[in-house]
């Protein structure tokens, strides 16, 4: 995979003199969908963050596209085609539906993408005056999504996407996901639903205290027992 | 009659200064107490522009407007942007921004002296219109249509433009926003300096209203926007327009009935009143503050 789109070296994150991240490695290829799984606190928000530019790296390269992007800040970032969808969703509340997807193409200021999330997300079109705190969770979460895809990513990043939502929304999400995925747009997916994102990935990396204990194609990941037994329960 | 325009003519003034404070203590939530330094700046900058430079009252406007962004710019780079990653940058950057408000006046004073400095004779159109058998000059229906339109244009800004949904959006959740590809540093220090530059022009109006600026004419009119933002409701741009206008009135109101000594107590005493009939403010929505 020496033409992948994201490749991660030997990445550092600290805070203060935590060590977040431990020298994690990964890479993604084009129009594949990638996932990082571990438990809470396993570092994966923070090796998100780092490729998105939201927090600096003590140390490490990130490349995108063969750029090296280790300390571009994350509002540049969205311009050169890698978004990411935080966890949590942070829809705007107090803006309409409209004006979370306007924000969502700051830099493009593409309203046939607009209008193409509409096409994707109906129930978003139906309300779009509405202010997007006025959203189920299921709802807000798919404006998340759809605001990050008004940015036309090649490279999208997901935080936790099922979090916090009913089992059948869960599904919802996992079929949008496949769906990027199979319109060629590159997917770094980050669960703590660790069975759930190996089966949908074509590739996983089993984060530990900062560390990657193990990697390979999500199918073997989910075959192997020291896997199953230590990381997704039985 | 008289009075009422009166009341509207200072409570414009008024309405224009809350409105730039408002515009950075209500939408980015930071209390810029350098705000009442930029009017003061301002006002002696208009006077300067007239008397040495020869300009018009009018030229003078668009140029202390500038001057009031450029000043904004600088507040921000200056009193805020170092402290915005502390855990109490709400705190520390009022602290700073009072910090810079000292160093304004003490350039101006180091300037300008001590005194009280007028436009010269003859700078002023002495042209009256007489409204329902009052009087009124040129500048006085200057004052009230510039803060007008002013103060519309910002609020269209905010509801409708990219720059105005980049600022609600900062307002609302910074990180989100840089998420989203916004450069929250940019607008951030763009809501400066718009904040200070509507600031400056209420200065400049100030001055011309009374014919005068004094060192401490900034600090008058601190208590009284922040009165204004919190009666109106806080970072709510037409509250902050009624509000100034209703401050504005009341003072004109007891001067003429009461007597000038109860101005303060009149106009403040009216002010408390609202906010025990409303406490979130004329125009504040009632919610809680999220963490």
């Amino acid at each position: 995979m020496s033409d992948a789109i994201l490749k991660v070296e030997n990445l550092v994150v600290t805070y203060g003199r935590v060590e977040a991240v431990r020298g994690v490695s990964f890479e993604a290829a084009p129009g594949s969908l990638v996932t990082l799984v571990g438990a809470n606190g396993a570092g994966k928000s923070s090796i998100i963050n780092a490729v998105s530019g939201i927090v600096r790296p003590r140390s490490g390269t990130i490349t995108f596209e063969g750029r090296d992007i280790s300390r571009m800040p994350a509002h540049k970032l969205v311009g050169e085609g890698l978004v990411q969808v935080p966890e949590g969703r942070q829809i705007l509340g107090s803006l309409t539906i409209h004006e979370n997807l306007q924000v969502g193409g700051w830099h493009t200021n593409d309203s046939a993408a607009i209008q193409d999330v509409y096409a994707r997300f109906p129930v978003l079109a139906e309300r779009r005056d509405l202010p997007a705190g006025a959203l189920s969770g299921g709802e807000q979460q798919m404006l998340a999504i759809g605001r990050a895809l008004v940015a036309r990513p090649r490279l999208i990043l997901l935080d936790e996407p099922s979090m916090g939502l009913a089992p059948k929304i869960v599904d919802e999400v996992f079929a949008v996901i496949e769906e990027i995925r199979s319109s060629g747009t590159t997917v770094v997916l980050i669960e703590q639903n660790a069975r759930r994102a190996l089966r949908a990935a074509d590739h996983g990396y089993v984060l530990a205290s900062g560390e990657i204990a193990h990697e390979g194609p999500a199918a073997d990941l989910l075959a192997d027992d020291r896997v199953v037994q230590a990381y997704l329960g039985v | 009659m008289q009075q009422l325009l009166n009341g509207l003519f200072i409570g414009a003034i008024y309405a224009l200064f809350a409105i730039g404070f408002t515009l950075v203590f209500g939408v980015l939530d930071r209390l810029n107490l350098a705000h009442p330094a930029v009017f003061a700046v301002s006002a002696f900058v208009g006077i300067e522009l007239v008397e040495v430079a020869g300009l018009s009252i009018w030229l003078t406007l668009p140029i202390v407007f500038v001057v009031g962004g450029i000043l904004g710019m600088v507040i921000e780079r200056v009193a805020f942007r170092p402290l915005k990653d502390r855990p109490d940058a709400h705190f520390a950057g009022l602290i700073s921004s009072i910090a810079l408000a000292g160093m304004f006046i003490a350039l101006l004073q180091w300037r300008y002296g001590p005194d009280t400095r007028r436009f010269p004779a003859d700078s002023f159109p002495s042209t009256t219109f007489t409204v329902f058998g009052a009087q009124v000059t040129v500048v006085q229906v200057a004052i009230l249509v510039i803060s007008v339109v002013l103060m519309v244009a910002l609020t269209v800004l905010v509801a409708r433009s990219r720059l105005g949904r980049g600022m609600r959006a900062v307002a609302e959740n910074p990180t989100a926003a840089r998420v989203l590809g916004i450069n929250v540093d940019r607008v951030t220090m763009t809501t400066f300096a718009i904040s200070s530059a509507l600031g400056a022009v209420a200065g400049a109006l100030f001055a011309m209203n009374v014919n005068s600026a004094q060192l401490t004419m900034g600090t008058a009119i601190e208590l009284k926007g922040l009165a204004v933002i919190i009666v109106g409701g806080m970072g709510s741009l037409p509250g902050a327009l009624v509000g100034g206008l209703l401050l504005g009135l009341a003072e004109v109101f007891a001067v003429q009935y009461i007597g000038s000594s109860w101005r303060d107590l009149v106009a403040f005493g009216l002010l408390f009143l609202i906010l025990l009939v409303r406490p979130q403010g004329l125009f504040g929505a009632r919610k809680v503050r999220e963490v």
